[in-house]
């Protein structure tokens, strides 16, 4: 009983903490003016995917804030190179491609979110066995 | 003005999505609270609870797996003399009969009911309701022709039913196959999402789990009140659901009943078994939308999950929609700048995929179950999705097509091919 209530408080402590870095650095991103809107909402919809669907999960804290950082790393040099190569084929493709691209984005962000999700709960599974052992 | 009404379809097609997509959280959030507290706690089994229990098996061509399935349906534990099990065999061609009469000869608790060219091959819950009258058993349990239970799998549904308002039991389906090839194993994990989280989750709220049509039981008694399970419909079992309870009674889910089943292996019986899921749904959505609603046996919370529920599989149609009217915008007036909500289609479009499950509840489904290398796969869900939206889409044309044309009565029932190809190691069941 008392194991059960500390894994449940620790869980509700990871995710406030998560959810607190996170709106904190959502407003920092929005009202920057040097991150265009569209990564802030592509950096908004990763963070507020991942804090409540990998914090409250057994696993250390450090762990899954380094994996958050991690994440917004990923995410930084994925649009990074996106926008360099959308730049380069709008200026030789023009409106076509820019329409395509819009349509494509959120499904081309939506795959990194996705595979580093995964790949993070395989990480948390990992350090939970061995933790176990 | 076209902009402006083209925006104001948008930002409403996104409320059904967010909506469908908190409902899923809550379930996943649940789950995991769930687990944690059955992590340290006894549950109470009511062992003593042991009713005479009816078996139907229903089989129209199943040469190549009944016999698997008849040969655990002999090891099951539950007491013999208090166990029917009836082989339905549905105007089978092949050796199904031949197969089903060596067991009736070989076990007491055996019967084979044959049916005619004339009387059978129209589908599962008419085989069903035409052995109705042989049923003893004051509880009946359903198996299909592919399934492989636990042994002790009677003894766990049955016990639920020690509560007088539960008419009907779910136990887990898990894939049997799964190795086979990726669309087996794409199949294996929309089954972890479906029901080690939806359906858990919706048992532990006191909502609506769905009752699957296989690996189940129900009350006996009640389903003669309720008239069998009904023919004109393609999926007899979410009909049976509502029935169920706008009846007043309630569906539990028990976890631990697991029975295997051996899932499609081609994306055309993908498309053909889910076609007749989303077309049943929808068919089930039409008639007991408003009853749902307006039901005074179905507290607030029931209505809402069975107002979702029943909607489920119009979600993709709408998502294809949402994305069309996306594009259009952009089209219409390219320079208006970025619309944040445009995030919100991409995101629903992972999430329709069997019980309707959004990705993350496939991912926390396969890490209760510690399926740590099914998580690699999760990122390859997005063709299972964009699949899905094209079945329902067409499900939902054809649908309305039959409706204004005015094509009524049963559509075929497409049956799935089963061809017993992984072998069972008992010694992990």
């Amino acid at each position: 009983m008392v194991l059960e209530m500390k894994c449940v408080a620790s869980s509700v402590w990871h995710s406030i903490l998560g959810f607190s870095i996170v709106v904190i650095a959502s407003l920092l991103f929005w009202f920057s003016s040097v991150i265009s809107k569209e990564f802030a909402t592509m950096f908004m919809v990763f963070n507020l995917l991942f804090v409540p669907l990998t914090f409250p999960l057994d696993g250390l804290l450090a762990m899954k804030l380094l994996l958050l950082f991690a994440g917004n790393a990923v995410g930084f040099v994925w649009n990074s190179m996106l926008w360099a190569f959308s730049s380069v084929m709008a200026s030789q493709f023009g409106e076509a491609f820019n329409t395509a691209y819009f349509v494509l984005s959120p499904f081309l962000n939506l795959v990194w979110i996705i595979s580093f999700w995964s790949v993070s709960l395989t990480v948390l599974s990992k350090s939970k066995n061995l933790a176990r052992r | 003005m076209l902009v402006e009404v083209l925006e104001a379809l948008f930002v409403a097609l996104m409320v059904p999505v967010t909506a469908y997509l908190i409902r899923h959280y809550i379930f996943t959030l649940a789950v995991l609270q769930y687990d944690q507290r059955a992590k340290n706690s006894q549950e109470t089994k009511s062992a003593s609870y042991q009713p005479v229990v009816s078996v139907l098996i229903p089989a129209h061509n199943e040469e190549q797996v009944i016999d698997r399935t008849l040969s655990r349906m002999a090891q099951l534990g539950y007491p013999k003399n208090k166990l029917q099990i009836i082989v339905i065999d549905d105007a089978s061609t092949d050796r199904t009969e031949e197969i089903s009469e060596q067991y009736a000869k070989l076990y007491d608790c055996f019967e084979v009911v044959h049916r005619s060219k004339e009387e059978g091959g129209h589908g599962k819950a008419s085989a069903l309701n035409a052995v109705l009258p042989k049923v003893r058993g004051e509880i009946i349990v359903c198996f299909d022709a592919d399934y492989y239970p636990q042994k002790d799998v009677i003894e766990k549904l049955v016990r639920m039913f020690v509560d007088a308002k539960v008419g009907a039991v779910q136990g887990r389906v898990t894939v049997l196959n799964e190795p086979q090839n990726v669309v087996t194993r794409l199949v294996a994990l929309e089954r972890i999402g479906g029901y080690r989280v939806d359906q858990q989750a919706r048992d532990s709220l006191g909502l609506i789990p769905q009752f699957g049509g296989t690996a189940d039981a129900v009350r006996r008694s009640l389903l003669e009140r309720l008239g069998g399970w009904d023919e004109s419909v393609l999926t007899e079992d979410t009909e049976l659901t509502f029935r169920i309870y706008l009846a007043g009674y309630k569906v539990r889910y028990v976890l631990d009943a697991e029975s295997y089943e051996e899932a499609v292996a081609s994306w055309q019986a993908y498309w053909k078994q889910r076609y007749r899921w989303a077309k049943g749904h929808m068919q089930v959505a039409f008639k007991y939308l408003f009853k749902v609603l307006g039901s005074k046996k179905l507290r607030l919370r029931e209505k809402i999950d069975g107002l979702l529920l029943l909607n489920v599989y119009f979600m993709p149609v709408l998502a294809v929609f949402s994305w069309a009217i996306g594009v259009a915008l952009f089209l219409l007036n390219p320079s208006k700048s970025f619309n944040p909500l445009w995030f919100l289609p991409s995101i629903s479009l992972y999430s329709f995929v069997g019980n309707f499950a959004p990705f993350f509840e496939v991912g926390i489904g396969a890490y209760l179950d510690r399926r740590t290398r099914a998580y690699w796969l999760i990122p390859l869900l997005l063709y299972t999705f964009l699949y899905n939206t094209l079945i329902c889409t067409k499900a939902f044309i054809d649908l309305l097509l039959g409706k204004i044309l005015g094509r009524s009565g049963q559509d075929s029932w497409g049956k799935t091919m089963h061809f017993g190809r992984m072998r069972v190691r008992e010694q992990e069941i």
